[in-house]
């Protein structure tokens, strides 16, 4: 019994991935990633989709984002990053460089005093705004009208529109303390 | 309130049909499109595109542009997959909604329509008893004129000699002929005369168990049964009177005055009824259209005119209800009343 316990224990500890490190910059505070979040099994197998996978970061009062796409045609994934003061950063980088990518921090609210506790929450998303609106914009068309000079976007944009939504794929909480 | 629970019922049941069919047909095409074997193929097409790359390096850009159509088609089926279910409920949701919105707006129709057409129907019978009665007073009128004038000459035919055996029997033969003349002429009258009814709220339990009392006497041997619980209607306490005294008159001569007359009532929404049953012979087929026209009568020429029944609905339908044949066999026939609740 107790060890059928700890058994569980080692594999839901296994199963959680490493914390983040915060960082200060002046008055930014900087989370970093671990890679390890990129090795579970949920998000490894949407990174391998030519779907955006999204990772939202959040905080009390701000939220960084961070998109991952993988081109098939290329070969490399498609990164973005944009943090929690809207500066966006882009660039294609090989499997290989993914994880030097991650872990580079990225920049998640602003620091009032010499430290704070900060509550991160990181949801992970197996898909983008972009393919949402995409995919929604498609199956308004196969539901609605193909005449141009009538405006389909009515009762079918109406349902799928408020249908097809980016539900987590998995989420984690952790609180964390940054100071100077 | 019945009708509507019935009509509900059956809304909801098509609706619960007309669901579980439009869940066939919905996860049916939805498959369609997210079946494994399309995404494979999607997939090959990608990998075709970019081995087409490799041996067609000039013409890289067109096969780029149709490796990206391939993919956003793969990204939108992954995305609508991911959400299968949720579309589908939704379609099937919307899709039931508005069925179940067209049948109640159809049924509604079909109400309003059933409506108009029993109002159609109560406003031409009003009309048509209005005319009979416009003809019964004319002829009433008409008869009554030189009724007055052949009376008062016999009279004075009496008075002027000293009739002989034979003229007296004469003279009281003709009285009694210009009586039943008078009487035919009274029922006419009775007909015509037929006053608006001034509506109050009555006690219809109440009502009956005076009405009983007072028949009672009339007719002893008849027994008067009555099934009511207290409820109040808006009626004209002696027209209604007259109407029970028509149709127990009339149950009556069907027993033979040795029978029993039931009175039930019960309650409808905003409607009364009250079912008057007899055990008489119950109403011939040749005459059960037609059974509350003026003059359509089961009785032998020179004992009612078969006015009774005529002057009844006329008044039940000034009251803004009816009078209606429910139900008649050889073994009885029920007249339902119908009133409205105050």
């Amino acid at each position: 019994m107790v060890s059928a316990a700890l058994l569980a224990f080692l594999l839901l500890a296994a199963a959680q991935p490493d914390r983040p490190v915060l960082a200060v910059a002046g008055d930014r505070v900087l989370v970093a990633l671990p890679p390890s979040i990129l090795k579970q099994k949920e998000v490894r197998a949407r990174l391998e989709s030519a779907l955006t996978t999204t990772f939202v970061v959040k905080t009390r009062d701000s939220a960084a984002r961070i998109e991952i796409r993988y081109d098939l045609w290329d070969e490399v994934y498609r990164v973005k990053r944009v943090d929690a003061s809207a500066r966006t950063t882009q660039q294609a980088v090989t499997a290989a460089q993914l994880e030097t990518w991650w872990r580079a921090p990225i920049e998640i609210t602003r620091l009032a005093g010499d430290r704070a506790a900060i509550d991160l929450e990181l949801v992970v998303l197996p898909f983008s705004a972009a393919d949402e609106s995409d995919a929604r914009q498609w199956l308004s068309k196969s539901g609605g009208t193909r005449d141009p000079s009538i405006d389909s976007k009515s009762v079918v944009d109406a349902l799928i529109g408020t249908t097809l939504s980016a539900r987590p794929i998995v989420s984690y909480r952790w609180s964390l303390e940054a100071r100077r | 309130m019945k009708t509507f629970v019935t009509v509900s019922l059956i809304v909801v049941a098509a609706t619960l049909i007309f669901y579980a069919a439009v869940h066939q047909i919905a996860g049916l095409w939805l498959d369609v499109v997210l079946r494994p074997d399309v995404r494979d193929v999607i997939e090959h097409s990608l990998l075709d595109q970019k081995a087409l790359r490799n041996l067609d390096p000039a013409n890289e850009a067109r096969y780029r542009q149709r490796f990206e159509e391939t993919r956003r088609l793969m990204n939108r089926i992954d995305v609508v997959a991911m959400n299968r279910e949720r579309v589908l409920r939704r379609f099937e949701m919307v899709l039931a909604a508005l069925f179940a919105a067209l049948l109640f707006t159809a049924t509604f129709l079909w109400t309003v329509r059933q409506r108009r057409n029993e109002e159609r129907r109560r406003a031409e019978q009003i009309a048509r008893l209005t005319a009979w009665q416009e003809a019964s007073r004319r002829h009433a009128h008409e008869i009554k004129t030189p009724l007055t004038a052949a009376r008062m000459e016999i009279d004075r035919l009496a008075s002027l000699t000293t009739p002989s055996e034979e003229v007296q029997r004469a003279v009281e033969s003709v009285y009694e002929e210009l009586e039943r003349i008078a009487q035919f002429t009274k029922e006419f009258s009775s007909f015509a005369m037929i006053g608006q009814p001034v509506l109050r709220a009555e006690e219809l339990d109440r009502l009956l168990a005076e009405f009983c009392d007072m028949f009672a006497n009339a007719w002893p041997n008849l027994t008067l049964h009555v099934e009511a619980s207290p409820v109040m209607v808006s009626a004209d306490r002696d027209l209604l009177r007259q109407v029970l005294v028509n149709l127990c008159t009339n149950s009556a001569h069907a027993t033979e005055g040795r029978g029993t007359v039931t009175f039930t009532v019960s309650r409808a929404g905003e409607r009364v009824f009250l079912d008057v049953a007899d055990g008489g012979g119950g109403v011939p087929p040749s005459i059960q259209a037609r059974i509350f026209e003026p003059y359509v009568t089961t009785r032998k020429i020179g004992h009612g005119m078969g006015l009774g029944l005529a002057i009844s609905r006329k008044i039940l339908l000034d009251h803004g209800g009816d009078l209606a044949l429910l139900s008649t066999s050889p073994a009885g026939s029920t007249f339902r009343i119908t009133l409205r609740r105050a």
